[in-house]
């Protein structure tokens, strides 16, 4: 019938404007560049506009610094005394969703000039060219090398050819907090060893003190079970270390981690609410906030609630400890950052000009008075007043030089589909229905699914 | 009852308003839809990863899917919850669409109220019942608490009571299905009903021997949207279990989701969705058959 | 006989009570929950807030561009539940009341939409969309709502269709009606039950939808409301009050537009009882 030849035709006809459309994207925007370039006028290079996404809005505890970024990079660059570069923000509200659409637009190949590549997107950019190696603009500005500091650059340029695929913004160091009431009435001090640990939550459980002594979680990507989990391997001498600062193990069929979670789903079952399993960050975080419970683990972003009036008690902030874990753990690794999506020159470099802006000295200042994330470099010191204002960060800052080992969190090791199916393997290891051994064995066959998983 | 076999000249020679009336939604159909089908079930045969160019790889994708336990898995929760959703979900919107056909005073403020459930966004559903089934200090435990029964199960991360915990949180939500039976029972000759009251049937007799058959059309089309709403059903899982415990409350759309944004492996997602498609496609012919939709009679 | 009419009466009277407070129940915890500081929300009281404050409003609206979205899914909402109802009506009359070859394909293939996952559309969608250059626009993000919704108004509308007699038709023609005025006057005018019923629930598509909404628009002068809900949840900093409010803020005109849609489809119930 004539209509099914009508639908056949077009459906043709749109398959095949999809599919020039596919690959011209990236191709029409090096002829409006020349065009550009030819009429530019004064010194500076012609004026560029730079797509850039952001999940840094709303609740965000980085929305406002965001926002400040946006805005004095935008001054700074305005065609006056420098280049003209605007920003075209798109907001992506809740990291979960930034990191789909990225996924989205890897895959149609329409990456924001400035993108942030965790969950495995930056793995899948390098692998495939699409991402911009920066060290010819690092290296030609000294300065700038200095600020971001070496071990910023090792880790960077921690790839299969070497080159400099992320610049990190900020330093994450995570040990744990604690309420010294509590801790008082148990009569206990934080734990130096393993053992320690478990005799203090005991003491804590019979002192009636608290509901629960840890406020853990194993919804969402269990964080503060994890970084738990994160320092018992950590701690646990060469091969456990070693292991948690893999990017992407292949395995957890290993001695250190099965103890680890062994000891993980004791502290599950014994020391913590019922809600614990299945609990989102939320919830166990208010518990600690509530005094429902005694210990939590969590970075320093966490510090402003425990002043905020709606989210503690009045005077809560007063109660709260920091400490390193036991064996002076503590995570510590730097945030994966920012990268360069392959375009025209004039834009990668204007992207480039963007990531300086906010990772060099003055970006790191502003991210730590605004937003409490730890600077690159031991240069950038915190101000007297901020000190005044964030106790508990200055004194996790003060700890970090005992600390005796470093590892990273579960996530940034792990396979992105391991940590993901660990959230729903978590409710049968506390209810029995898998043992230590199962789980892991479970986790790796939950690796091997990820696209990036190299199965040599 | 209702329509004549009988060809007119009427019928026959407005082809080209047939073509006019059709092409909107054709457009819009292969707008949407088919281009986008077209491209997923080509891409499911390739290994396509996100920001890789694909190869050609045949079925490797549907072999390595059906090896998959948690895939398996998935087709068998999503099978029962369609099974689930066209009965159960069906009955209870069927009988309070009769029982508020009844026209008792209150029935306009339940069939009002009854839609809100639907109304609101899935989030915040989602998170209601996340409290709600709360362990520690949910409405639902402190509930049973109060009335003798301790240690009641964390609903949710519970092997045993995940399935159905998830389930409550859209199965007796049928206010859809009553709103469309109810649309449709309008079109009831009240002759017919006041022909059985004169008769002496009871109002039960007559729901059940006079309005049930003259619904089954739209009963069989609630049917099909409530067990096809089962192959959507993403963010309320994502909320509340994420497919666990294990994968026990794992279903399609969500095997989708996972393999395509946290594996990025976007062939291998769309080969899973073409299963889905096909899935739905036998589940939808079927009750087609059951219920006879679509067929004249007298 | 008595005893069993006590019985029906009660278990009628048990059913339409649970179905009022699974109804009411998540609003009102909804509702009383925007007035509640996070640590009471998340202390889990099913109660009345302790002091009714409307900071979780004014927060919302702080935090997330609510009102400039509002505009846009209203613009959405309507503009797609308009021509979803209107066009695909017209679609759904052709497939009840005619007999035509591929009858049966296009019935298929309509049915198609209720099947696809959503999580696999996005990707080819997007593409799809930025080819044309309708990406971050209203326009075809309304477009993609049309087509969500184009099989439950198809199945709802044809349905209705197939109830009405078909003499109708034939009585127009013979008075010398054409196709599309007998169609537009005569035959549509009687489905408003359906035509309500349809356009209710394309509306609440279109007004509650988020994952394409996120795809297909970028800057916030195109976004719609269920992306502000986002705004108030991140990975370490959730404000549940402020998204409880919001919700409330994106639920009362939907609420509204369905009570008046609800009032087309009960005088439709009341009167058009009787046919032929």
């Amino acid at each position: 019938m004539k209509l099914k030849s009508i639908v056949a035709w077009s459906l043709a006809g749109v398959i095949c404007l999809n599919l020039i459309g596919c690959s011209d994207g990236k191709n029409k925007e090096t002829q409006s560049a020349v065009r550009e370039d030819q009429t530019a006028e004064n010194d500076f290079p012609a004026p560029v506009e730079l797509s850039i996404s952001t999940f840094r809005v709303g609740t965000h505890s980085a929305a406002v610094a965001e926002a400040r970024y946006f805005k004095e990079f935008q001054e700074y660059y305005n065609g006056v005394d420098r280049q003209k570069i605007t920003l075209k923000v798109e907001e992506m509200p809740s990291d979960e969703e930034y990191y789909n659409q990225m996924k989205i637009r890897a895959a149609s190949n329409t990456l924001p000039d400035v993108f942030e590549g965790k969950d495995g997107v930056l793995e899948l950019a390098v692998e495939n060219g699409i991402a911009v190696d920066m060290s010819k603009y690092v290296n030609a500005d000294e300065q700038y090398k200095k600020e971001l500091g070496e071990s910023t650059i090792a880790f960077g340029s921690d790839w299969e050819d070497g080159g400099l695929y992320n610049i990190s913004y900020g330093l994450q160091a995570i040990g744990y907090f604690y309420n010294k009431e509590m801790f008082d009435k148990a009569g206990i001090s934080p734990a130096k060893t393993w053992d320690e640990w478990t005799s203090n939550l005991e003491a804590l459980k019979a002192s009636d003190a608290c509901k629960a002594p840890l406020s853990m979680m194993t919804g969402e990507n269990g964080w503060t079970t994890n970084l738990i989990l994160a320092s018992i391997i950590g701690t646990s001498e060469e091969a456990g270390n070693r292991f948690m600062n893999t990017r992407y193990v292949d395995t957890y069929q290993t001695p250190e981690v099965m103890d680890a979670f062994s000891q993980i789903q004791e502290m599950l079952q014994e020391y913590s609410l019922p809600d614990a399993v299945g609990s989102d960050y939320a919830t166990a975080a208010n518990h600690f906030l509530n005094e429902d419970t005694a210990i939590i683990a969590n970075g320093p972003w966490m510090t402003p609630d425990f002043s905020d009036p709606d989210k503690a008690a009045e005077g809560f902030d007063q109660k709260v400890g920091v400490a390193l874990f036991p064996k002076n753990g503590a995570i510590y690794q730097l945030e994966r950052g920012y990268s360069i999506a392959k375009s025209t020159k004039e834009k990668e470099d204007a992207a480039f000009k963007f990531i300086q802006f906010k990772t060099n000295a003055y970006g790191q200042t502003i991210h730590l008075e605004e937003a409490g994330v730890l600077p690159l470099t031991s240069d950038i010191q915190m101000s007297e007043d901020y000190k005044q204002n964030n106790p508990h960060v200055a004194e996790l800052v003060e700890l970090l030089d005992t600390i005796e080992y470093k590892y990273q969190t579960i996530d940034t090791i792990s396979y992105p589909t391991a940590i993901s199916s660990l959230g729903t393997l978590y409710p049968q290891l506390v209810d029995g229905s898998l043992t230590a051994e199962e789980l892991v064995r479970l986790l790796d066959d939950a690796a091997a699914k990820d696209a990036s998983y190299k199965n040599e | 009852m209702h329509q004549r076999e009988g060809v007119t000249d009427w019928m026959n020679i407005k082809k080209r308003w047939l073509v006019l009336f059709l092409l909107p939604a054709t457009a819009v159909f292969i707008l949407v839809y088919a281009i986008p089908v077209s491209m997923l079930t080509a891409t499911s045969l390739t290994d396509w990863i996100v920001a890789s160019t694909p190869h050609f790889n045949g079925i490797d994708n549907y072999i390595r899917l059906f090896h998959d336990p948690q895939f398996i898995s998935a087709i068998k929760n999503t099978l029962l919850w369609m099974l689930l959703q066209s009965t159960l979900h069906i009955s209870i919107g069927v009988i309070a669409a009769l029982i508020l056909a009844r026209k008792k005073f209150y029935w306009k403020f339940v069939r009002t109220v009854y839609m809100f459930p639907n109304i609101i966004s899935s989030a915040a559903i989602g998170m209601l019942f996340v409290m709600l089934f709360n362990p520690s200090f949910g409405f639902v435990n402190q509930f049973l608490a109060a009335i003798g029964i301790e240690n009641a199960p964390n609903w949710f991360a519970n092997s045993k009571t995940a399935f159905g915990a998830v389930t409550i949180t859209w199965l007796p939500f049928a206010a859809t299905v009553t709103i469309l039976v109810m649309a449709e029972m309008t079109s009831i000759d009240g002759a017919i009903l006041e022909a059985a009251r004169v008769d002496g049937a009871t109002e039960f007799q007559m729901d059940v021997y006079i309005v049930l058959p003259m619904m089954k059309n739209i009963i069989g089309t609630t049917a099909i949207l409530g067990a096809t709403s089962m192959l959507q059903k993403l963010d309320i899982i994502l909320m509340t279990t994420n497919g666990g415990p294990g994968d026990l409350t794992l279903n399609m759309p969500l095997y989708v989701y996972k393999t395509a944004f946290t594996a990025k492996q976007f062939g291998l997602a769309n080969a899973s969705g073409v299963v889905m498609i096909l899935m739905g496609l036998v589940a939808v012919g079927l009750i087609n058959r059951i219920y006879g939709i679509g067929k004249k009679e007298c | 006989m008595k005893v069993k009419k006590i019985i029906t009466k009660s278990c009628i009277f048990v059913f339409i009570l649970l179905i009022i407070i699974i109804s009411v129940g998540p609003l009102l915890w909804v509702l009383l929950a925007s007035f509640k500081t996070n640590r009471e929300i998340l202390n889990g009281g099913v109660g009345l807030p302790e002091v009714f404050s409307f900071k979780n409003y004014s927060d919302a609206l702080k935090l997330a561009p609510i009102l400039q979205f509002y505009i846009n899914s209203i613009l959405a909402g309507v503009g797609s539940t308009l021509a979803n109802v209107f066009f695909l009506s017209m679609a759904a009359y052709v497939i009840a009341r005619f007999q035509w070859k591929g009858k049966k394909f296009f019935r298929m293939i309509f049915s198609l939409g209720l099947l696809i996952p959503g999580a696999a559309l996005l990707q080819p969608l997007y593409q799809t969309m930025t080819t044309l250059k309708l990406h971050d626009s209203l326009i075809g993000l309304s477009l993609v709502y049309i087509a969500l919704g184009l099989p439950t108004t198809i199945y709802v509308m044809s349905s209705f269709f197939m109830t009405i007699p078909i003499e109708l038709e034939e009585s127009a023609y013979l008075d010398g009606a054409g196709f599309f005025r007998t169609f537009a006057s005569i035959i549509l005018p009687l489905t408003k039950p359906a035509l309500g019923t349809a356009a209710v629930l394309e509306f609440l598509l279109a007004w509650n939808e988020f994952q394409f909404a996120l795809t297909l628009t970028a800057s916030n002068a195109k976004r719609t409301l269920p992306i502000a809900l986002y705004y108030f949840k991140s990975q370490f900093a959730s404000n549940y009050g402020a998204m409880f409010a919001a919700t409330i803020m994106v639920v009362i005109p939907s609420i509204a537009v369905y009570i008046l849609l609800q009032e087309q489809v009960v005088s439709g119930l009341s009167s058009g009882a009787v046919k032929g």
